[in-house]
């Protein structure tokens, strides 16, 4: 697995994936989705698809992969390494997502909600088996949110092939758990080695798991906090969690679609428009200056 | 901490209020060392001529050259200057403008009283006291005769406002005014087009008469409502047909709201002058009118149906 | 306000020569703070700026994305911090903080284009001198010495980007 091109630049995604095998190009195959990373305020999510030909399946399950939560990091470091040696008929392709991608989306304009996201991701990552030559024949999903509409989804994205979205898929079926693996590798690598692209020369690396019930994490936040900038790109600025620090710690940021700020200026206007007209009858200034937000300065 | 916090947001709730610091872009010129010693440029407050109402103006150094100051002002701007946050995100410009728009002010206030004065004597104002300073710029006391009629009386000079001379004076603005519109691709008509801006075409159905109006709209941002009036008849400006839903009186009114209002000002400029009854100024700028010649309106026109050509 | 009731203020001409240039952005957003901001650690490095010369740069701040385009200040024209100079004594007195040549307009995830109202608000020196100058021969006009000899004709975008491409600008640290 080269981390490489996104330790370069970490502000972006990054896609990368392994070679497909000659078989998973002649035989039909089963494809497993899932992700990690979806709980922590810090660092990446990494979506990881794996696949190999229906009939191999039970090869698959002889290498012993699992739930990846069911394993220790030295143990997903192994199996990974065994996906790796079955490279005959085990392919895969990881998606990650940066932290700022998910914070900027999330935080959009029109607001991109995480399971849209995830689904969306999943879907591009489906998409891109088959279009590399993968013959697809079945997906298996795990899914956090309600799996029916996931399902449903999916299986208008991709009319020809089985669909099943299931919760605990990961240790239901192999191909799942193995996607649980590589993604799960991929994002701790990526964490326990983050690049910070801000210049924090004497960045404090203590910030534990990245779950915002970590104390580790917990304090980490609390320590880390500019008061302007907030974090770097390295925290989800999404997340609850570094949004109440940031609202009770920080200098306040307003954006012009801030909802409460929004309300608080109305009031504002209609209290500056009664005092506006008793001091002055002001002629509206020329389009001219209109257009251009040009207004007439009164003191320095 | 939290009393601290609580003092920043009222602090800066306008957006407008200043924390002692202001970015602004200036002529090079206005930084020029003075020839005189303490006689630096000089912020300070004067009458905007439009309004009567106080605006920041910026004086160069020996006072030769008279700067007005606007600001880009959106809501929700801030500042990085190196390495810190200014909240106050306005980004202010000194333009030069021409001191006769401030002294016109004067001029025409003085205009009831009629008689002649010094000129000195028209800029007595004890709110505004830097007006004074108008007198030191440069060539005002040269082309001061542009707006009035002069009396010389053992040695001195005495003046007395000319609308007469004065629309004349503003009409060749106007003229100017049209030259640089189109010179710079100004898009006059109607609402903005964006896309004629970007590509960088004149919209052909811009009309000479909507770069006039649109001048003769700029000019009024440097003059009292009546010589605004004056000057559109001057140029002899149509009245546009105001929407048939509102009067043009209640459309007035409305004029008078925060200009947040997306409208179209062009409407408002032409409705000045639609809800603007004949008073007793309008006969001076009806006599300067029934003076006009049509030759001069004739200059007019081929000066922009020639620079139409010209330009690509 | 207590900034309406300030007397005239003297710009203190001796503080250019040795103001320092610095790099100014223009936040899409309002940051209720005045003080120090890490910008250095914090902002520039996280900047992405593609090849091009015109291109949008891009970067973000607290976890929204910012498009941006590098403008200049117009030809003529310098840009000046000031700031209000407390050891003055009988008048106000304003010093020259810092200057700068260009600045980064940032806007909520698109760029700024030509119609936005901050580019558009930077043809006014332009037209303000052409409305100023009054060039009639023989009349005594109250000339002005502006930074323009005669004012250059052409579409305002064309002569803006020139210069953008004839000024080096400065690139990002």
């Amino acid at each position: 697995m080269d981390l490489s091109a996104f330790q370069r630049d970490n502000a972006v995604n990054c896609l990368l994936d392994s070679a497909v095998p000659a078989a998973c190009r002649s035989e039909p195959c089963s494809l497993g989705i899932d992700e990690a990373g979806r709980g922590p305020v810090l660092g990446p999510m990494v979506y990881g698809i794996c696949y190999c030909p229906v009939d191999r399946q039970g090869d698959l399950e002889a290498l012993k992969v699992a739930d990846s939560k069911t394993l220790t990091e030295a143990q997903r470091e192994q199996l990974f390494e065994k996906l790796g040696a079955a490279k005959d008929f085990v392919g895969w392709a990881l998606h990650i997502l940066s932290p700022n991608y998910i914070s900027t989306s999330m935080q959009r304009r029109a607001k991109y909600n995480l399971n849209a996201l995830s689904h969306d991701t999943a879907i591009g990552l489906i998409q891109r088996a088959l279009d590399s030559g993968v013959q697809v024949a079945k997906v298996f999903v795990d899914t956090v949110g309600p799996a029916e509409k996931y399902q449903e989804k999916l299986k208008q994205h991709f009319p020809d092939l089985e669909v099943t979205v299931k919760p605990k898929a990961d240790s239901l079926f192999p191909v799942v758990s193995a996607a649980s693996i590589c993604a799960k590798v991929a994002r701790d690598r990526v964490v326990k080695n983050w690049r910070f692209l801000e210049d924090l020369e004497d960045a404090d690396l203590d910030y534990g798991s990245g779950y915002p019930n970590d104390p580790k994490t917990k304090e980490w936040l609390t320590q880390n906090l500019d008061p302007v900038f907030g974090y770097p790109q390295f925290v989800r600025f999404s997340w609850s969690t570094a949004q109440v620090i940031l609202e009770s710690k920080a200098v306040p940021v307003c954006w012009d679609d801030t909802e409460d700020d929004a309300a608080q200026k109305n009031a504002q206007s209609l209290l500056s428009y009664f005092a506006r007209k008793e001091t002055s009858s002001k002629r509206p200034p020329h389009r001219f200056f209109h257009e251009r937000k040009l207004k007439t300065v009164t003191s320095l | 901490m939290p009393a601290g916090r609580q003092r920043l947001l009222e602090a800066s709730a306008g957006n407008g209020g200043s924390g002692g610091q202001w970015v602004i872009v200036a002529p090079e010129s206005a930084t020029n060392l003075p020839k005189k010693p303490g006689s630096e440029p000089l912020f300070t407050k004067l009458r905007n001529p439009s309004t009567g109402q106080a605006a920041l103006y910026l004086f160069g150094s020996d006072g030769c050259q008279v700067f007005e100051v606007k600001a880009f002002h959106e809501e929700y701007r801030s500042w990085f200057i190196g390495e810190a946050v200014q909240h106050d995100g306005r980004l202010l410009f000194a333009t030069p403008v021409d001191p006769l728009f401030l002294l016109l002010f004067y001029l025409t206030k003085a205009e009831k009283e009629g008689k002649f004065q010094p000129l000195d004597q028209f800029l007595v104002d004890e709110e505004f006291s830097s007006c004074a300073m108008l007198l030191n710029c440069k060539n005002v006391l040269q082309s001061v005769h542009h707006l009035v009629d002069e009396k010389e009386i053992g040695g001195r000079k005495f003046y007395k406002y000319s609308e007469e001379k004065a629309l004349k004076w503003l009409k060749k603005k106007v003229d100017q005014t049209v030259k640089v519109l189109k010179d710079n691709d100004i898009p006059v008509g109607g609402k903005v087009q964006s896309a004629t801006f970007i590509s960088g075409k004149r919209n052909t159905d811009t009309t000479e008469e909507d770069y006039i109006r649109y001048a003769h709209g700029l000019m009024t941002e440097y003059i009292s409502e009546e010589l605004s009036t004056a000057l559109a008849q001057y140029l002899r400006l149509p009245q546009i047909a105001s929407p048939p839903a509102e009067p043009a009186s209640k459309k007035r009114k409305l004029s008078d709201a925060p200009v947040e209002a997306e409208e179209d000002y062009t409407k408002f400029n032409t409705s000045d002058l639609k809800s603007k009854k004949a008073n007793s100024k309008m006969s001076a700028a009806q006599k300067a009118l029934a003076k006009v010649d049509k030759s001069g309106m004739k200059t007019m026109s081929s000066f922009f149906s020639s620079k139409t050509k010209t330009t690509k | 306000m207590a900034g309406e009731e300030r007397g005239p203020a003297r710009l203190a001409l001796l503080s250019l020569p040795g103001a320092p240039r610095e790099r100014l952005h223009l936040l899409p957003c309002a940051v209720r703070h005045d003080g120090a901001a890490a910008v250095r650690r914090y902002f520039a490095p996280a900047i992405r700026r593609p090849g091009e010369p015109d291109a949008e740069a891009s970067v973000s701040f607290r976890g929204r994305s910012l498009k941006g385009k590098e403008v200049l200040v117009p030809e003529g024209y310098m840009g000046l911090v000031l700031e209000e100079d407390d050891a003055a004594l009988q008048e106000r007195q304003v010093r020259v903080k810092s200057t700068f040549e260009s600045l980064t307009v940032w806007n909520l995830e698109q760029a700024p284009n030509s119609s936005d109202e901050i580019l558009m608000s930077l043809q006014w020196p332009k037209i303000a001198e052409g409305v100023r100058i009054l060039s009639i021969k023989g009349q005594g006009s109250s000339g002005w010495e502006g930074p323009l000899g005669s004012i250059p004709s052409g579409p305002f975008c064309k002569f803006w980007y020139y210069s953008c491409k004839s000024r080096k600008g400065a690139g990002y640290g």
